[in-house]
């Protein structure tokens, strides 16, 4: 075991897929001479080569496109969206070319791509370079996923490299230096579509993912402390969602509280409490609650950014009121 | 197999297109690709050609209708393929697949429905219970499942443990029965609500003398029954009158499209006709088109398949105006709802003989009440007035429709 | 590649072929025979076809919405083009695909997205993966000028010139973009000037002449082929009828249409190779019959082929077992 930072599980998972299979290569804005803004992608090129470490234009869709052309001849590129902010020239690519291509031609052609995408706010970034945009992405045929843990982020992005689908990673840029954990020096892999149970607890679910995970399991001793025993699911794949682990948990404890740092309206909360309210309605013994950024654009005054982002507090309350219900 | 010529998609947004001309008659040869009838729309006129070479054996649509994308306009058959008229008939009436014998699509199955077990409670039920201190599953035991909602614990309650002071249901038990809305009932139900919501409803009555078509009846109808088959009733005659009054007074023969009234120069007669469970209204197309005889007969064969419930989709719709017999079940007079989107419908009645004045002598004539309720959108009085009028005098003057056609 | 007489004659079968079962689907289109809509690429035959018979059959096509000729000329059978129009079961995308997203991946041309220049990049990716695993093959991408004012092309063929990646790019300038004059679309001369800015060669050639179209894609093809990277080529052309089949062009003076009539591609190669001895009447004749026969048959197999099963829209929404 060696303990690593989230952003250090990454690179290492970039070193260990690059070296294991000559056909991933990386590609997007300041990933090579640079090694990334974030040092993700940090000695790659130095180790692999301007051929499989390629420096890009500043050009979105160019770089899903290309990613697409390059799954479709052998490689399998991982590429680099500096910040998630920035996705959204190439949503065509990804939502009209990437998610569709392998049904369009009736199976026959895969497209095994990863795209990164830094995420979420807490950083001070502002409109531009906080935001979590994962629900833009609730397509058929497209595959998200999102750690929280370093070991998750490892073993999360080898499951992505090697998925024959295209995969949207996004990685939380709070958690990059500020969460440690040991893992595993041996191989392993992380299933994709597999949620995990964080915190075992028999009262309510709460349902999270990224640095509202930490908010979540924080609301989850405060709450143990009044006789609230919450359990805490870290859902790691977003779409198309675990929903068994769900279920099974909102079965036993009969109340759900979903919290994401995206706005409430059109976030991945209102799917989730639509499903639940569709199949698990009879065992319900309260609504399913939201705890979610605001429907607002993301503000940069830390005043309005602390405002924005459901806290420990906002949490603790709202799971107060689910299980008074 | 004989070939389907259909309306083709005429561009996007397009839904209806008319058939303005048929450059081929029934029975005329059609080589492949060569026009075979003229479509417009609003936008363009289209010619639509021949998939295959063959004969034109059928032409379902005549000019001047509308039509719908897909709908079929007529049938060709292959070389060397003969098709009987009543076999003809029963095509027109298929699905082009069916015609065309395709591999018959596969329908779709239901998804099974996803179970959960345990005891089905609503929150709101569940909370009211704990409330109340109820155990759900005494109440799943006398339901034998379903699902338990707020309104079933409060009957459990009542039942149960009543509680001091508290009022008895207003009806007492086996007084009342509630039987759940048919799908019929329940269209004719929207149908009458929307006709009277959408039309202002105005009934004007006249008075007809029956002598002179009751005098055809009797005179004709055993020959008619042994020559045709058909028995002869009052009721092609009210068409044929109608009809002809139609033609004079078009408004009463038309329909509103949003800012636009639309005339129609063809005659498509609904016909009321009660059955077990509702009403159902079969339509008798091109009835200005057609002699009594033939109207009577295709009457029978209408109520008849109306009531086995066997109509097709096309026998139902259409219609261009519309006529009720309340008379048939002893009603003298009534004010009848217009069958949308008509403009107007004609109610006939129970003839019955009364003393009348004629030429200052008081004599005894079968007469019949005439009601026209119409759309006051569409037509006015004076107009809905001369129109029953019309209707009565072809009635009383049945050889004016013999002078006319 | 060289052209022998045999290749010649094999051009003039295909351009043929092309023409008359576009025609013939045009009609069945107008007869009711299929839903949608059909998008007829009459008049612009040469410039998808040429380049296609030039290419290895490995090479990858990334094709737009007008590419029937591309099909045919790789040899994918006719039966399963019509059936692809038709959206029969047996179509190369399973009849998820509306008529004329022409493509067949065992053929290695893609089952486009028809959304304006998306294959653009695409092809581009493809290149760089020929590159990496040191491949002989090249990436051909076609699109209409319409599709030359959007950002993916210009950000791909951007990135091409970067790494000199074996790719061609053939615009078909028929100079409307749906109803979009050209003058409308650009202030450029013309759109191979394009390239300039991006380092790699622009030609532009009449797109209606089959022998010029060949000279401009050999020169491509081998430059691609040897490292010396893209070239976009612009072959001016003409659609004789609208955008799509609904569309009745309103927007296009009636002279105009018939000048570009004048200049069909086809009985223009056709009188080269009478000149040229080439092509005889009987042997003329010969092709003719033969492709109303091929025609004939595969409509009445695609008429007679099944339907997709409605579940079949559930089938290959993801190629991973989730």
């Amino acid at each position: 075991m060696k303990e690593v930072t989230y952003i250090q599980a990454i690179n290492d998972a970039l070193h260990e897929e690059m070296e294991r299979d000559p056909s991933v290569i990386i590609l997007g804005e300041d990933v090579g001479i640079y090694g990334g803004v974030f040092k993700a992608t940090y000695g790659l090129l130095e180790k692999f080569g301007e051929e499989r470490v390629i420096d890009t234009p500043i050009a979105e869709s160019m770089i899903i496109g290309v990613s697409v052309g390059a799954a479709l001849s052998g490689l399998r590129p991982v590429a680099e969206i500096q910040f998630a902010d920035f996705i959204s020239p190439a949503f065509d690519q990804l939502v009209q070319q990437a998610a569709k291509l392998h049904w369009r031609n009736n199976g026959a052609l895969n497209v095994p791509m990863t795209v990164r995408c830094p995420y979420g706010g807490g950083v001070g970034g502002g409109v531009y370079h906080s935001q979590s945009v994962e629900a833009w992405f609730q397509i058929p045929g497209l595959i998200v996923v999102s750690p929280s843990t370093p070991y998750d982020a490892k073993g999360l992005l080898k499951a992505a490299i090697r998925c024959e689908d295209p995969v949207l990673y996004f990685e939380h840029k709070k958690l990059y230096r500020s969460i440690k954990e040991e893992v595993p020096e041996e191989e392993y892999i992380v299933p994709i579509r597999k949620a995990r149970i964080a915190r075992k607890g028999k009262d309510v679910t709460l349902i999270s993912f990224g640095l509202m995970l930490y908010r979540s399991l924080e609301a989850a001793l405060k709450l143990a402390e009044e006789g609230i025993e919450a359990e805490v699911i870290d859902l790691r794949t977003l779409y198309p969602m675990d929903k068994e682990t769900i279920f099974d948990s909102v079965g036993r404890t009969r109340r759900a509280v979903v919290i994401h740092e995206a706005p409430k309206m059109g976030g991945i909360g209102g799917e989730i409490a639509a499903m639940l309210a569709e199949e698990l309605f009879w065992k319900l013994d309260a609504p399913v609650k939201r705890i979610a950024g605001l429907d607002t654009p993301f503000p940069f005054a830390p005043t309005m950014e602390n405002y924005y982002l459901p806290s420990t507090e906002k949490i603790v309350q709202g799971v107060r009121e689910t299980c008074e219900a | 197999m004989p070939v389907v010529v259909v309306v083709p998609p005429l561009g996007e947004s397009v839904v209806e297109a008319t058939v303005t001309k048929w450059l081929k008659k029934e029975g005329e040869r059609v080589e492949r690709d060569e026009p075979v009838a003229e479509l417009e729309t609003e936008k363009i006129s289209v010619e639509v050609t021949a998939f295959k070479g063959g004969t034109l054996a059928k032409i379902i649509v005549l000019e001047g209708e509308k039509v719908q994308i897909g709908q079929k306009l007529g049938i060709i058959a292959l070389e060397g393929e003969e098709i009987s008229q009543e076999e003809m008939e029963r095509l027109a009436a298929l699905e082009r697949e069916e015609i065309e014998k395709k591999a018959p699509e596969r329908v779709e199955r239901a998804p099974a429905g996803r179970e959960i077990e345990e005891i089905k409670a609503s929150p709101a039920a569940r909370r009211l219970a704990k409330e109340r201190g109820v155990d759900l599953r005494e109440i799943t035991r006398e339901r034998a499942g379903g699902r338990i909602t707020e309104k079933d614990v409060l009957e459990y309650l009542e039942k149960e443990r009543p509680a001091p002071g508290k009022r008895p249901p207003a009806v007492a038990e086996g007084l009342e029965e509630r039987v759940p809305l048919s799908p019929m009932r329940r269209r004719i139900a929207e149908h009458m609500v929307m006709s009277k919501r959408v039309s202002p409803h105005v009934t004007t009555v006249d008075e007809a003398d029956m002598s002179a078509v009751q005098g055809l009846i009797e005179r004709y109808r055993p020959l008619v029954e042994e020559r045709y088959g058909t028995h002869l009733t009052y009721l092609p005659f009210i068409i044929r009158a109608a009809v002809n009054a139609l033609k004079e007074y078009p408004a009463a023969n038309s329909s509103i499209e949003g800012e636009e009234i639309v005339l129609k120069r063809y005659y498509h007669i609904g016909v009321a006709v009660a059955v077990e469970e509702g009403l159902i209204v079969p339509v008798i197309k091109r009835a200005d088109k057609k002699g009594i005889v033939e109207l009577s007969r295709e009457l029978e064969g209408l109520a008849l398949r109306a009531r086995e419930r066997k109509l097709t989709p096309d026998e139902v719709v259409g219609s261009t105006f519309s006529i009720t017999n309340a008379g048939v079940f002893g009603a003298l007079l009534s004010t009848p709802i217009i069958n949308q989107p008509n403009v107007a419908i004609l109610g006939v009645h129970k003839v019955v003989e009364r003393p009348v004045v004629r030429k200052g002598e008081l004599v005894v004539r079968p007469l019949m009440y005439l009601c026209l309720s119409f759309d006051h959108r569409a037509i006015d009085g004076r107009e809905a007035v001369l129109f029953l009028g019309r209707v009565r005098e072809y009635l009383e003057e049945p050889d004016l429709l013999l002078l006319e056609g | 590649m060289e052209l022998t007489r045999e290749d010649l004659e094999r051009l003039y079968d295909l351009l043929l072929l092309t023409r008359t079962l576009d025609d013939r689907l045009r009609r069945l289109f107008r007869q009711g025979r299929f839903e949608g809509t059909y998008f007829s690429a009459i008049g612009q035959e040469a410039t998808t076809v040429v380049p296609t018979y030039l290419l290895k059959k490995d090479d990858f096509i990334g094709p737009a919405h007008r590419e029937i000729g591309a099909m045919i000329t790789r040899g994918v059978p006719i039966r399963e083009v019509v059936c692809q129009v038709y959206a029969r079961k047996e179509s190369p995308d399973g009849g998820k695909m509306h008529p004329c997203t022409f493509g067949h991946p065992r053929y290695h041309i893609l089952v486009p997205a028809t959304l304006m220049a998306m294959q653009i990049p695409v092809a581009v990716g493809v290149a760089l993966g020929y590159r990496n695993h040191r491949r002989d093959n090249l990436a051909v991408t076609f699109f209409g000028e319409g599709a030359t004012c959007k950002g993916d092309f210009h950000e791909a063929l951007n990135f091409a010139g970067v790494h000199k990646l074996p790719v061609v790019f053939i615009c078909q300038n028929n100079f409307y973009a749906e109803s979009v004059p050209l003058r409308l679309q650009t202030a450029a001369e013309d759109i191979s000037v394009r390239a300039v800015a991006y380092g790699f060669p622009g030609v532009s050639v009449d797109g209606n002449d089959v022998l010029k179209v060949y000279e401009a894609c050999r020169e491509a093809f081998q430059r691609a082929r040897s490292g010396g990277g893209p070239t976009l080529i612009e072959c001016t052309t003409y659609r004789w009828y609208g955008h799509s089949d609904i569309d009745l062009a309103p927007y296009r003076p009636q002279e105009e249409v018939e000048a570009w009539k004048k200049k069909d591609p086809i009985p223009r190669f056709k009188r080269y190779l009478f000149e040229e001895g080439i092509l005889t009447e009987e042997k003329e004749a010969e092709i003719i019959r033969r492709i109303a026969a091929e025609i004939d048959e595969a409509i009445d197999y695609a008429e007679n082929s099944p339907r997709p099963d409605p579940e079949d829209v559930l089938k290959d929404v993801y190629a991973t077992a989730l």
